[in-house]
């Protein structure tokens, strides 16, 4: 670490400045001196934090909790620890008032070694007949479920449970895998039983530790010498990728995803370039190294598009040039269709960036930009820190594990609106040049023939209800991140409301692109969220909502006021008026926040054109 | 004392590099209880690239015998 950074850290007094100093500090550069001592630091500006997680073992486990505490703030998040009594993981959830329940854990890490959970498995696995073995897997695991139910009921956490790490050696050496339910069977077997346990859970995750020590190798994952003096499993060397790994959980649970990576496409897509030595000159196939490592690259950001990333194109060259590329050589594996938006021309390439988030309607901040050349990366990092920017340096051989390794692209889950991300932007596309041919804007929300559904949420869509409130901001009135098991709370409840709204027109289904959760209490109606993606913008499709709820609550005669409120992020601009613009009343309010009625005996519809609202899934009908 | 322990030592304990001197036991030390102790330790082995033993680590007692350790080890 930087001794001028440390020596500001030192006297570091706030967790705005820290945050701030940590940005220059490289995690994984960090000795475990470093470590502790940062974690001094955080400590000592005794922050406010708005995350925290609960670490539960039956092995000593602070350190992780330390290690991920540092990596995380040099992340930009501050997470608070919480560690449970040693091995006390089902009194932590059972006891009204444990130490545990008074933390309010955003998440609870539980990681048990099955030399404590099973002695005998560890001890004498040798001696134990194939029955046995079975007998114990099928304990674990129900011994698991039965704490995870526990831990969901008492807790409002996101919960990861590690699986089982397979030792290094076999007690019966290489004559382990003749066997019946030999060690190499048995942890394949009692992973995969945990795995299926959880599999349709919306809340429990496994925290694969076998895959991660394997990373960095399990011989030199466990220290005997400091589990025996303290009960210590991990080397210190494993911290970092744990943390690593448990970042990418917490990364993933707040659903900050970017959404668009940018690419570069001379000596990143492809060796060489492609103005210099033509067509057929540059590296891309069969063949050679070069040409086969650009292949592998080429693969892996293709199964990113399968993970709901669009992809752009951001280049220094002639149109024409890259047309004839896509168009003449076959080794390619990224067609030309499958980026949503290029910009190839010669003027800076963060303007160039900036036009592809105003084409992709999307924030600049939910941005990877992928580049050869260091100084375009600087260029792009000066002008748009907001922007991930990833320098692929020299050997095209490294480039796939970089990509790979980004946090940037962790969701929870795929969802079917992820799959078919980039033929919704293409059919945007297509209505975008449709709007232009029309010229008049009524006439072409005519003429998209735009069906809006509206239904009550069920827990079948849970994935993307939650993947819709943390991620959207732009249109979002409110902006509360509400996690999975908030969710499954309002559906539960009778005094909420969740509706969710899909759009399909001419050019095809964008899929469910809004909901709103309303709060009914007697007299009043509370929206208490509104949220509308911003693939769906534009087209009164937000009027046509509303329309719905005015109806269903005011019209009715249920509700006699519809109250609503608007809290001013650094990106739902979009939303700032559309309650006055529904003919809302403000009533209170800064400039911050404000909040909106409307009576039933004032209320009135908005006009949309061209919209057909169906109150039910056609299917269902 | 050596430079680098002295580092080490404060970074673990979150002393000044002043405050660390060859007389300190774990009694005079408010952070060092027995985690800190081993991360100590640890820090020192990493930072070094040396391995203590079990019965060299449940030894030291005080900085001075840790800077002992460390140099018969390096």
């Amino acid at each position: 670490m930087d001794i001028e950074i440390k020596k500001a850290l030192r006297s570091c007094d706030s967790s705005e400045s820290l945050l701030l100093l940590l940005q220059d500090v490289v995690a994984e550069e960090l000795s475990p001196a470093e470590v502790e001592f940062i974690h001094h630091v955080i400590i000592k500006t005794s922050p406010e934090y708005e995350y925290t997680v609960a670490y539960l073992a039956n092995h000593t486990i602070d350190s992780l909790s330390r290690y991920t505490s540092v990596y995380c703030a040099i992340k930009g998040q501050l997470v608070n620890s919480y560690i449970g009594g040693y091995g006390q993981y089902f009194q932590e959830v059972l006891e009204p008032g444990s130490g545990l329940i008074d933390a309010k854990p955003d998440m609870i890490f539980l990681s048990l070694l099955l030399r404590e959970l099973a002695p005998k498995l560890s001890n004498c696995f040798i001696t134990l007949t194939p029955q046995e073995r079975k007998e114990e897997i099928d304990r674990v695991v129900q011994q698991l479920q039965e704490w995870s139910e526990i831990a969901k009921s008492r807790t409002q956490a996101s919960i990861l449970i590690s699986n089982f790490v397979r030792p290094a050696y076999s007690q019966a050496g290489v004559a382990d895998l003749q066997q019946e339910l030999g060690e190499a069977e048995f942890y394949a077997e009692l992973n995969l039983a945990l795995l299926k346990a959880f599999r349709d859970d919306q809340r429990v995750f496994i925290f694969d530790m076998d895959h991660v020590l394997a990373r960095y190798g399990k011989e030199r994952s466990f220290n005997a010498k400091m589990y025996h003096l303290a009960k210590i499993e991990w080397d210190e060397a494993v911290y970092p990728l744990v943390s690593a790994e448990l970042w990418r959980y917490i990364f993933a649970i707040k659903a900050n995803a970017k959404k668009c990576l940018v690419l570069d496409l001379d000596n990143t897509l492809w060796g060489g370039i492609v103005g210099e030595d033509g067509v057929h000159g540059i590296k891309i196939g069969h063949g050679d190294a070069e040409s086969e490592a650009y292949l592998d690259f080429q693969y892996a950001i293709r199964s990113l598009i399968e993970r709901g990333i669009i992809l752009a194109i951001c280049s220094k060259n002639n149109m024409e040039d890259v047309e004839e590329v896509f168009n003449q050589r076959s080794e390619m594996v990224l067609q030309k269709e499958d980026f949503a938006a290029s910009q190839v021309n010669w003027d800076y390439k963060y303007l160039n960036i900036q036009k592809i988030a105003a084409q992709l309607n999307i924030g600049i901040d939910s941005i990877v930009f992928v580049d050869d050349n260091p100084v375009e990366c600087s260029l792009v990092k000066e002008a748009l820190p907001e922007v991930t920017t990833v320098h692929l340096s020299g050997d095209p051989s490294k480039f796939t594990e970089t990509i790979m390794r980004l946090y940037e692209f962790e969701k929870l889950f795929f969802t079917t609106e992820d799959k078919v991300k980039l033929k919704q932007y293409q059919q945007n596309a297509k209505r975008e040049q449709q709007k232009q041919a029309i010229g008049n804007i009524d006439d072409y929300l005519k003429s998209l023939g735009t069906r809006v559904y509206i239904e009550a949420a069920s827990k079948n869509n849970l994935q993307r209800l939650h993947q819709l409130f943390s991620k959207t901001n732009q249109f979002n009135v409110t902006t509360k991140r509400y996690t999975p098991s908030d969710i499954e709370t309002f559906l539960d409840s009778d005094h909420w409301q969740m509706n969710i709204v899909q759009v399909k027109d001419k050019f095809g289904d964008l899929g469910i692109v809004g909901l709103y959760l309303v709060e009914v209490n007697d007299a009043a109606a509370r929206i208490d969220s509104f949220v509308l993606s911003c693939r769906a913008l534009g087209r009164s499709i937000e009027s046509c909502i509303m329309n719905n709820i005015k109806q269903d609550f005011l019209g009715s005669g249920k509700c006699a006021t519809l109250q609503a409120q608007f809290c001013k992020t650094a990106k739902n601009m979009p939303a700032s008026t559309f309650f006055a613009d529904q003919g809302f009343v403000k009533t209170a309010g800064d400039e911050n926040e404000q909040y909106y009625e409307m009576s039933s005996d004032s209320f009135r519809l908005l006009d949309c054109p061209g919209i057909d609202v169906q109150l039910q899934q056609e299917e269902q009908l | 004392m050596n430079e680098k322990l002295t580092e080490l030592v404060a970074e673990i304990f979150f002393l000044d590099e002043n405050e660390v001197k060859p007389e300190l036991t774990a009694d005079d030390v408010a952070l060092w209880d027995s985690l800190n102790h081993l991360r100590l330790i640890t820090a020192i082995e990493v930072e070094f690239g040396v391995k203590f033993s079990m019965s060299e680590i449940q030894s030291i007692d005080s900085i001075s015998k840790l800077n002992e350790l460390v140099e018969q080890n390096a």
